[in-house]
């Protein structure tokens, strides 16, 4: 069913637009979820919740593109959720795509340890940017996604090992940047 | 700056970056017809939002980029959607930029209502509604919104409910199309890092044509909900989202060119026998003649 469909039958209060959006966009929320916090039953009470959270978002709000608004919800619950799941010590799936960034983040010379986030988000935005569409696309799925190596190398067509050295040269690419960009002393 | 803020911030990163990212996706073989490289990315995923983030927001409404208005606007029981980005209106065939010595016939008066769409009205307003002087039809009006132009793209008609179904001869007429005649290419495409690019060759013999033409118009329409049935029927709810995603899988996109330049697409399950088109969000039952043409053509 097409977007704009869905986004009707939300208007119309109709229970079965929980359904199409599960039929349609079910699977990507659960992937997503589970990538974050790697149990799949935290992952489906997330998806269950970000369902709820668009219902009661729609109406008001006519989301547009409806797949991005849904991924957010599911994205933010899910972070939200492995860190209550860390604090409980009950580990959690990013943490392997955490520990990558780290190394061209976390360091205790950052100019501004509370950068806002709106400034964050831009310099983000700026250096995506500059990246070309692929790799552009490689580091999303890598870390805005959480997909594992091999997920990107299925969805790219590249080799997994292609996919490590390509993301290895995108984050020293993103360490350059936000030096150059003061952020990183 | 910690990690976990940087991956807080990338998560509120511009819709357009998500999508990109969403609607990638390597070639897939599939299909009971065996064609090469199918499964293209824009399945059930990202067609609609990526198309979407190219909407032309009336001035002074949101921006913001998760909950953004859509300009939308019903006119004659369509759903059409206003956009003045080059890529979205080239891709329907249209000029890159739309002008006044494109603005045919005036149609109606519009206003914004609340800024989330435009709306007929009797009153006269700044904002007109205008036939597309290159090719009037149904598919496409210009919008001026003050000094601005921009083209109103048919998206749908509207259905009454999830079971209402409309002739595919119909969505030939809101083109203008009313022959084979006025088809002049016939193209299997698939998207690929985003972009839309043709997959084998583009079918444009007066032959083949006419034979698309009449087996298309000749199809059995479904509304959704009898199509859900044919399809989906017995299968366990906890294995319906594999179902689904099997089904739009197994999706190739075809876009049809008129000789008027405009373009549209359809989607096609050869695996399943069915075809889609959005524009009347019914299902069409392939018979022997559409698998034999698609056999003989897009093999």
């Amino acid at each position: 069913m097409e977007d704009n469909a869905i986004l009707e039958l939300f208007f119309a209060r109709s229970e079965q637009a929980i359904r199409e959006l599960d039929s349609k966009y079910g699977k990507l929320c659960r992937t997503l979820s589970l990538n974050i916090l790697g149990n799949s039953q935290d992952a489906e009470e997330c998806v269950n919740d970000a369902y709820l959270g668009t219902w009661n978002a729609i109406p008001p709000a006519r989301p547009s593109p409806l797949t991005a608004f849904l991924c957010k919800i599911v994205r933010n619950l899910s972070l939200t959720r492995y860190r209550a799941n860390r604090a409980a010590k009950r580990g959690g799936g990013c943490t392997v795509a955490l520990e990558e960034l780290e190394s061209c983040l976390a360091s205790p010379r950052t100019v501004e340890g509370d950068l806002a986030e709106q400034e964050l988000k831009r310099l983000i935005e700026c250096f995506l940017d500059t990246l070309s569409q692929e790799n552009r696309i490689l580091f999303l799925r890598r870390y805005w996604f959480v997909d594992s190596y091999g997920d990107i190398a299925r969805r790219t067509g590249l080799s997994e090992k292609n996919v490590s050295v390509r993301l290895t040269r995108i984050r020293k690419q993103l360490k350059h940047y936000l030096r150059e960009q003061e952020v990183l002393l | 700056m910690s990690t976990e803020q940087f991956f807080s911030a990338l998560g509120t990163i511009d819709d357009k970056y998500i999508l990109e990212a969403v609607t990638c996706q390597r070639n897939q073989k599939s299909g009971r017809l065996r064609w090469g490289a199918v499964a293209a990315c824009l399945c059930l995923l990202g067609l609609g939002g990526f198309f979407l983030s190219g909407i032309l927001y009336p001035r002074g409404t949101s921006q913001d980029p998760v909950v953004q208005d859509i300009a939308a606007l019903d006119f004659n029981g369509c759903f059409y959607e206003v956009c003045d980005l080059d890529w979205v209106l080239e891709k329907h065939g249209l000029p890159g930029k739309i002008t006044a010595e494109m603005a045919g016939e005036h149609l109606a008066y519009l206003q914004r209502d609340d800024g989330t769409r435009y709306e007929e009205t009797t009153a006269q307003t700044e904002i007109e509604l205008y036939q597309y002087a290159p090719s009037p039809c149904r598919g496409v009006y210009v919008v001026r919104d003050g000094e601005r132009y921009a083209a109103a793209l048919f998206c749908n008609i509207w259905q009454l409910d999830s079971n209402t179904h409309t002739e595919f001869s119909e969505l030939y007429r809101i083109y203008g199309a009313g022959a084979a005649q006025d088809i002049s290419a016939i193209a299997h495409t698939e998207s690929r890092w985003g972009q839309e690019a043709v997959v084998g060759h583009i079918v444009t013999e007066p032959e083949a044509i006419a034979q698309f033409y009449a087996m298309t118009t000749a199809l059995a329409s479904y509304g959704n909900d009898d199509f859900q049935d044919a399809v989906f029927r017995g299968i366990p709810e906890e294995a319906m989202p594999d179902a689904n995603t099997a089904f739009a899988e197994d999706g190739i996109s075809v876009r049809i060119e008129l000789t008027s330049g405009l373009r549209f697409s359809l989607r096609v399950y050869p695996g399943y026998g069915w075809i889609y088109t959005p524009g009347t969000l019914s299902y069409y039952k392939m018979d022997e003649a559409a698998y034999q043409w698609f056999e003989t053509y897009f093999k």
